[in-house]
Order: structure tokens, then sequence, then C-alpha cells
């Protein structure tokens, strides 16, 4: 019907042929139909949050990893905000750090570590503006309630120098960089988790270990220090000496996966969610001034269940006040303990013996009001 | 780790494993230690909020007490959560319920309602005397906090007991000395600002116990406490000339002091020791600062220049005097000795500077800062370093310590025709603004030292 | 008559000495003088010698000087002094120095007080809400003695003159803009007896 107008319109063309006509009202029908159908609006990524206990990835998975790698980080850049935001709804009840990486499609397990520690201090919705305003709040009297979150980024940037260095070395040929602009904190950390959980249960991959690591630290060697030694033959080393030590057979508990023979020292990793878990429960709000002058050093036995035992909470040293305020400066750190490891912190059951004891040293120099 | 039975190839492996592993976290500090002791972990972010604290209601031990035991539970309830410091689970959310003074505690219940320490109190009332004691409970480590305090005293000034509780209290918790059993003398305003009529009146900290202290017939300004709370220093119009007066506060009797002709006095501070009085002196149209030496009557000149030096301050220990000085061209604050020698400027920075007042835990001097048509309370160090500003407002001026260092009042007047003064406290972290309990309109506040 | 008593007072009264003053008055006028009006004469003499001298140190017990203000139109009054000479002069924010103005009105000042020498004054100084309280009382002292040096110059004995600071405790204006402020900055010169 809407072909006759046309039609007698082209009729008075007579250099118009039929086919033509055909061919251009079939690709303006296509192109309408294309739009009504959404091909060409963006396609709102919404992050697949896949909760992991620990990643196992076969070596097949993990080629497809790298065969897919050098695009993605780029394009995921804009979703690393939105992640955390609706990640911060989605675990209200997460006052503790959840060391479990909360991974996002492949290359970017990145946000973990950035979104665990926004978790912690901020599980409830009235204060999820603190997470956006918390680099201008500089004055505590804005908020009800103060949480380290603008000043976390440091110490994960601190293991961060760590992780990266390791994991430069881990790399055998670093490859071309290209350019990614996501925040850097979010990302090493996690490069640096994966891979030693994955070492640790899984000694067959670690030759593919070096490749699957060199693309993920890319930013790294921008920012962070190169190590002197190059990387080549460090991780040579490395890879093989941690292939001779992980044959060395251990007696382990008997363990849900047996393929973990696992007793390098707890990663940073795992001590950093440990240090964030007591972090969010430890409160100076009511200490007086002198009291944040003390630097405690608190000791405590952890059960095998993760749960700390309370009587054991004892103090080891202190210094900067007297034995009086110091007495103070424990009792916060002991109700951070006790209140944020009330359900046990968690912590990998197979290397128990590195943190059966443990010794919190609290340092308020970052919370000092003058 | 040990290895035993381990072949050459082993001990290289680990060697390599060590070697790189150095390498590797050489850089970083100290998280990771080789397997040796315990798991070493720094923490240095937490976070500030108030401490959720229980404050039951105290148990009465005879009938007598039964009046009381509430009362005094709760004044010793708004004194903890009224500094900011801690936030009070109130007594409808209570599970369980405390019987006796020394029943124990289901903590598991307590912990059910989020409260970290809990106060346990009883009263006992014999004749004239009230008897309270409390112990402080710490939640969740599931202990009592060090041993119980009890406190006896009339039971006329049961609040007063009540305060010394709180203050026992809050400086086990904090490990910051208590303020709650101290009194406030302050100026009474009432009228409009082109009329007003003002008062000396005194009060406790929180309010209560209001005393007025002179009729409103002359003006009268700024009243300032000994450090033995028992004496006032203030400055009056009663001879329609501003002259500095001292009253005892138990007998109420007013005498004059340095009264000399032709000039005016204002601005008078006690000593620590109380032997001596710093004030500024109006002299042909300059003003400086004087000391008074009480027994003698006889004054001495501390400063001499042209331009106006008051508003002076003690130390703690009585051997600095700081004061302001627009000699700069400008109000700055300054410090001397108590004799008058080592002027030198403390403050720094845009704005004028003045009212200063030397914290009573030395450390700090608590000053009015105007700038760019705003008034602000701020505190710096008695080198000038470190200043930080705590308010922001309309008209904000004349600070004063509470006897632990750690709270500032100060009077805030409303701009306007119909403009008003009122009392304000602030912590020197800058939290917990919030206006003082007066009856009316209220200037001039001076914070007494903890009563004995 | 009861009312009569009740209004004699000894001593610095307002209220007394006004009302006295009238009865003086009017008693002068009746011609037949009685026992009572005698007496009454007698006691309001007694009552005025209580009066305070002005000037008559600074411990005096403060009490509430009058003087009668006359009428406008007569240059030798209080009143005339007040509107037409200026009794006021105004200042700059934060400052004590006399502009042009204000020299122009003291100098009529001084023409006055020269002309009816059996008044003295006090200068008040003022200051506005723009200010703390100390500093405010040292500025408005400033800027009285300001005054009080200007009309030396001019030729006024200094045993005439005191001067009073009041901060920013009198304001006369009591907006919070600049204009109400500026006419709080002022001194004020009081004439007393």
């Amino acid at each position: 019907m809407a072909m006759a107008p046309v039609l007698t319109a082209l009729a008075v063309r007579p250099k118009m042929n039929i086919g033509l006509l055909v061919s251009g009202l079939g690709h303006l029908f296509l192109l309408l139909w294309m739009f009504a159908a959404g091909f060409f609006t963006k396609i709102e990524k919404t992050p697949e949050l896949q909760v992991t206990q620990v990643t196992i990835l076969s070596t097949q998975e993990f080629d497809a990893l790298n065969a897919g790698q050098p695009e993605l980080p780029s394009t995921n850049t804009p979703d690393m905000a939105r992640p955390a935001a609706e990640l911060t709804p989605a675990l209200p009840s997460a006052p503790k750090a959840e060391p479990t990486p909360v991974l996002k499609s492949e290359p970017s397990p990145t946000p973990t570590l950035e979104l665990a520690p926004k978790l912690m201090p901020s599980p409830k919705a009235p204060e999820q503006p603190l997470l956006s305003e918390a680099p201008e709040q500089t004055k505590p009297q804005d908020a009800p309630r103060v949480a380290p979150v603008a000043a976390l980024p440091p110490p994960v940037n601190a293991a961060i120098a760590q992780d990266t260095a390791l994991a430069v070395i881990k790399s055998p040929d670093p490859a071309p960089v290209p350019e990614v602009m996501v925040d850097r904190q979010s990302m090493a950390p996690e490069a640096a988790t994966t891979q030693i959980i994955t070492e640790a249960t899984q000694t067959q991959n670690i030759p593919t270990l070096a490749p699957q690591t060199s693309a993920r630290p890319k930013t790294r060697p921008t920012v962070a220090p190169k190590p002197e030694v190059p990387p080549e033959t460090i991780t040579d080393l490395v890879a093989e000496a941690l292939a001779e030590a992980f044959a060395e057979p251990i007696p382990l508990e008997p363990e849900a996966a047996p393929s973990r023979p696992a007793v390098g020292s707890l990663t940073t990793f795992e001590m950093d969610s440990l240090r964030l878990s007591v972090q969010s429960c430890w409160n100076v709000g009511s200490l007086s001034t002198d009291a944040l002058n003390v630097v405690v050093t608190i000791g405590l036995s952890i059960q095998k269940n993760g749960m700390p035992d309370a009587a054991s909470i004892r103090i080891v040293a202190f210094e900067n006040g007297s034995e009086v305020v110091a007495r103070q400066a424990f009792e916060a750190g002991r109700r951070a303990i006790i209140r944020c490891g009330a359900k046990g912190f968690k912590l990998p059951k197979e290397k128990y013996d590195q943190w059966k004891d443990v010794e919190m040293v609290f340092n308020p120099k970052e919370m000092r009001m003058k | 780790m040990t290895l035993f039975g381990l072949t050459l190839s082993h001990k290289l492996g680990i060697f390599r494993l060590t070697a790189a592993m150095i390498l590797a976290f050489g850089a970083q500090m100290g998280a990771v230690w080789a397997q040796n002791g315990p798991l070493r972990i720094e923490i240095t972010q937490g976070v500030i909020e108030p401490l959720p604290i229980a404050v039951p209601g105290f148990v009465a031990e005879n009938a007598a007490a039964l009046d009381y035991a509430a009362k005094i539970s709760r004044v010793i309830a708004e004194d903890m959560a009224g500094t900011g410091l801690f936030r009070e689970i109130p007594v409808s959310a209570h599970i369980s319920r405390i019987s006796a003074f020394n029943d124990p505690i289901a903590f598991a219940d307590w912990k059910a309602v989020n409260a970290q320490a809990l106060v346990v109190g009883a009263v006992f009332v014999q004749g004239v005397t009230a008897t309270v004691k409390f112990r402080l409970i710490d939640v969740f480590s599931g202990q009592q906090m060090g041993e119980g305090l009890q406190f006896s005293g009339p039971v006329g000034i049961w609040r007063r007991t009540a305060h010394k509780v709180a203050d026992a209290a809050y400086s086990r918790l904090t490990g910051e000395s208590g303020y709650f059993d101290s009194r406030v003398v302050f100026v009474a305003e009432t009228g409009a600002k082109n009329k007003r009529a003002k008062r000396l009146a005194i009060m406790d900290y929180d309010g209560a116990n209001v005393e007025y202290l002179t009729d409103d017939k002359s003006i009268v300004l700024a009243p300032r406490l000994s450090s033995e709370g028992d004496k006032i220093l203030f400055t009056s119009y009663k001879t329609d000339f501003p002259k500095i007066y001292m009253m005892d506060l138990a007998r109420k009797s007013v005498v004059s002091l340095a009264d000399q002709k032709g000039t005016m006095a204002f601005s008078p501070r006690f000593a620590p020791d109380g032997k001596s009085v710093i004030y500024s002196l109006e002299k042909g149209g300059n003003t400086d600062i004087y000391a008074l030496n009480l027994a003698s009557g006889a004054s001495r000149q501390l400063t001499n220049a042209p331009s106006i030096e008051t508003a002076p301050s003690f130390s703690p220990d009585g051997s600095k005097i700081v004061f302001e000085s627009d000699r700069s061209g400008g109000q700055q604050i300054y410090i001397m000795d108590a004799n008058g020698q080592n002027l030198r400027r403390v403050s720094s920075g845009q704005g004028r500077y003045g009212t200063p007042v030397w914290s009573p835990r030395g450390d700090l001097i608590a000053f009015t800062k105007q700038n760019q048509g705003r008034f602000h309370i701020g505190v710096m160090r008695i080198d000038g370093s470190e200043e930080r500003l705590l308010t922001a407002s309309f008209l904000d001026e004349g600070p004063t310590w509470a006897p632990n260092g750690r709270v500032i009042m100060f009077t805030r007047e409303t701009s306007g025709a119909t403009g008003k003064s009122s009392l304000y406290s602030v912590d020197i972290s800058g939290r917990n603004l919030k206006r003082a309990k007066t009856e009316g309109a209220a200037s001039d506040p001076a914070w007494s030292p903890l009563l004995p | 008559m009861v009312t009569a008593f009740a209004i004699i007072r000894i001593g610095p009264d307002f209220q007394g000495k006004f009302n006295l003053l009238q009865l003086s008055k009017s008693s002068k006028k009746d011609n037949a003088m009685n026992d009572l009006s005698k007496a009454l004469m007698l006691v309001a003499a007694l009552a005025l010698t209580g009066c305070n001298k002005p000037g008559s140190g600074a411990g005096s017990a403060g009490g509430i000087e009058m003087i009668s203000l006359g009428s406008p139109s007569d240059p030798t009054s209080p009143a005339y002094f007040q509107g037409s000479v200026g009794d006021r002069v105004f200042f700059e924010v934060d400052q004590s120095t006399l502009t042009a103005q204000a020299r122009e009105i003291l100098e009529l000042q001084a023409s006055w007080l020269q002309g009816n020498a059996s008044y003295n004054i006090v200068i008040e100084g003022h200051a506005d809400e723009q200010g703390t309280r100390e500093y405010n009382l040292a500025l408005g002292a400033r800027r009285a003695s300001a005054v009080q040096d200007y009309l030396t110059t001019v030729g006024i004995n200094l045993n005439r003159m005191r001067t009073v600071s009041y901060g920013k405790e009198r304001p006369v204006e009591i907006c919070s803009i600049e204009d109400c402020y500026a006419r709080n900055r002022r001194s004020v010169t009081v004439l007393t007896e």
C-alpha cells in the first residue's frame, strides 16, 4: 500500500528501476527493525557477579582468558564504579570484609579489594552517601559515623606495591601494556590473590601462571617501582622453587579440597582481609586524646573455626602512653576483635598454623584528632 | 618450616623460594613474617562513632531511695550521652533488667541490644545521706571493668553525686577525666539588643540549679571563676564606668578592685594560684595589661604599647599569659611570660584573633576568629600551629574550657533586631555542637574546675 | 498632702527631683505661704543638697544624673546641643580616627561648650557588634579619647571632660546590616552638670 505512491513517484523517474527500489526499501526496513529491536542502543553491561570461595580455572579457561584479555579492561573501566554502588545494597550484612573475591566476568576480578573496604564501613543504606563524599569529608561532625573509606586506599596500595612486585616478577615477558584507566588499586591485589590461591591449589598449573599473570598487572609498571632483578630470572626461580616446595609432602588436616597441600604463608590478601575485618569494628570514637596516642599490641589465639579465643586476648606491648590510657586503647582493640570475630574470621583453614596465634598492632596515628 | 631428610635439590628449591620471597616482599612493611612467631598485622584505620552504652535504672536499695534511683541514673545517662562520645540504648529497648547490684549479667541480652558497655548501679538513702554505687561492665568481653565505686553525699545534692558517678564512668571508659561535676558562671540576658538587661548567674554545667548573683540594674560582663571555683571576677557599670569587681560566692560579698580615677578596667582573670588578678586597664584612650596583687592591692603594668592589649589568660601553671593585641594592625594572639617579658606572636593566618583562653591541660589555646564576615571558635597549639576552627556563625565569641580540656563552651548571638545570645558547647574535635540549657538568653560563660 | 510626702525623697532619685522642682515652683507662685509649704520648701532644699556633683569621683554612688533639656530653639539649651550642634560623631569600621566631618561637628560642639561653661561632658565611645567584647570596649575607649583629644586642641579644658566606653553594649540601632552598624560606631558627647 505504501508502495503504491512510491511506485507512482518512481514511475515518474524513468532511470530508477524496481530492483534498486526494492533493495533500498529492504535496507531501510532492516535498519528500522534493528533500531526497534535495540541493536544500536548501548548495552547496559550488568556485571555478572559470581561469588566464589576459590577460583579454580582449568588451563583451557585460562587460555581463553588470555585470548580475550587486551580489549576487555578498557571497556570495563566505566563499570568499576557501579559495582561498588550495586554491591553495597546487595550486601547489607557485611560489616566485616568478605575476603572472598567478588568476581565480575573474567579480566576484572579486580574491584574486589576495592569493593571490600567500601562494603565494610557502610553496610547500611543511610551511610552510602559516605562513600561518595568520603574524599571531601574532613570534618567528622559532618557525618554521624566516620569510616575510613577515603583513607583505605593507602594501606591497600601498600599491599599493592608488594603485590605488584610479585606480579611483575612472575610475568616471563612483559607484554606490551595497553593503557588502562582502571583504578590501579583495584587491579593488582586481586591479580596476586587469584594467582596465589591458584598456586596453592594447582601445582600443575604453575607453568601456565606466568603468561596468565602477565596480562593483569599491565597498569602496574607505569605506576609501581620495578624491581631491579630482571623479571625473567626471578620468575623462573620462583616457579621452580614453588614447584619444588609444593611437591614436598607436608602433613595437613584433611580438607574438602584434597589437592591442596598449601603450606605457604598467609597471602597478603588474606592478612588484609583479617585486618580489614577487625578494622571495621575498631571504634576509637570514645577514646581520650591520650589514648589515641597509644600504640597497643594485642595478642590473641584464634580457634580453628576462625573465632577468637576471648580469654586469650591480652596486651603484649604498648607505647606512647601510660598504662592507664593503654588500658583504654586495649579495650577498644579487644572490643573490635570480639565483635568482628563473633562469627569467626575468614581465614584459610589449611594455614591454621599461620594464624592460630596473632598479634595485632592497633596504631591510631591516622585516627587522631589533634 | 622444618623439613627433614631433604635432598640437595629440595634444599636448593627452598633456598630459591626464600630468595624469591625476600625479593618479592622486600619492599613492604612487615605484613608478612617468615613462619616464625605469631602472625602480626597492623590496624591503622578504624571508625569514629559514639560507643553504645546502656544505663538501666539504678536499683533502689531501700524505700527512701526509690525517688532518687531513677533520677540519678537518668542524670548519669544524659551526662554520658551528652558528650557525644556515647549513645544510650533506650531503657525501653532493654531485654533484661537489673534487679540487684551484684546480679549476674545476662551478657547475651545486652549483646542483643548492641550495648557495648553497661553502667549498673544502686542507691541507698539513709536520713540525709545518699549512697550511690556503680560498676561498669564490658559486654563483649563479658567482664566487669575494674572495681566498682561508691559515692556518698547529702541527699540534697544528689545531682552532684550523680555527676560524680558519671565522671568516674566516663573516665574509666575513655581515659579522659570527666567534667560533669562542675558549674558555669555566665551573664543572663533579657530584652532587645538596644535594651539589654544583664545580670550574673551561675548554674550546673547541664543547666540545673540556676542562681542569680546580681540584679540587672547595671551592665555586667564576662564573669570569670577562680581555680578553686569559690570566687568570681567580673566587670560592672555599677558606677557608670566599667570597673572590675570580685565576688565571694559563698558570702555573695563584692569588692571593687584596681579602682583608679579616670580609668576603665575590664577583662579580669585570676592567676591559677588565686593570689593575683590580670586585667586590662584603659588610660587616656590606650588599653594595656596589668597585674594586681590581691593581698597588697598593688598593680603592675605588664604591657606598654600604644596598641590595644586585652583579654589576658594565664597558662595552667601560671608561668605565661596569652592575650590579644592589635599592635600589628589587626587583632592577633600573643604570649608573654607572667612578668611581661618574652612577648611573642602566636597566631598567624588571615582574619582577626581574639579572646584567647589557655586549656586546663596546657596543650591548646581556644580563641575567637573573625574572617570575611564570619566568626569562628577555634583551637591552636600553644606555638600557634595546627589551628583548627570548630564553629562558624554570625557571631561566636568568648570560649571557655571544660575542666578536662576536651569541651569548649562559648557565646553565640544571632543576627538582626530579634537576635539573642545563647550558650553553646562543642567537643574539640568539632563534633557534638549543641546548645546549653539556660532559661533565657545568656552570654559570656566561664566554666569552673571539677568541684571537690 | 500625703502625696507630696511620698514624692519627696532624699538623695539621687530622678522621679523625686523632678517632682520636687515642680513642687517648689508651684509653691513660689502661691502668695499665701502656709506652714506646710514652708516645711516643704525646707525639705526640698535639704533634698537638693544631696545631689551628686558632676565629676565628684569615680567611686561615686553611680546615680542617674538629670539635666533639663530646655527648648530646642534656645541656643543655650542641651536640646539645641543635641539637635542643631550635633552630639555625636561616627567612625569607620575598626577605626578611631576622626573624619573631616567629625572634626567639623566637634568644632561646633567646642564652641557651644565654650559659650555654655556651666556644662561638663562625658564622652561615650561605642562600637558595632562586629567584634569581640573586650576589644570593642577598648575600641570604644579609643574613640572617646580621640574626641576628647580633639576637643582639647580646640580649647576645651580637660577637667570638664570624662570618657567612658560602652563597647558594643549600647547600640542605638539593632539591625545587623552596615546601615545600622555605621550608626552604632559613634562617640556621643553627653552634657552633664
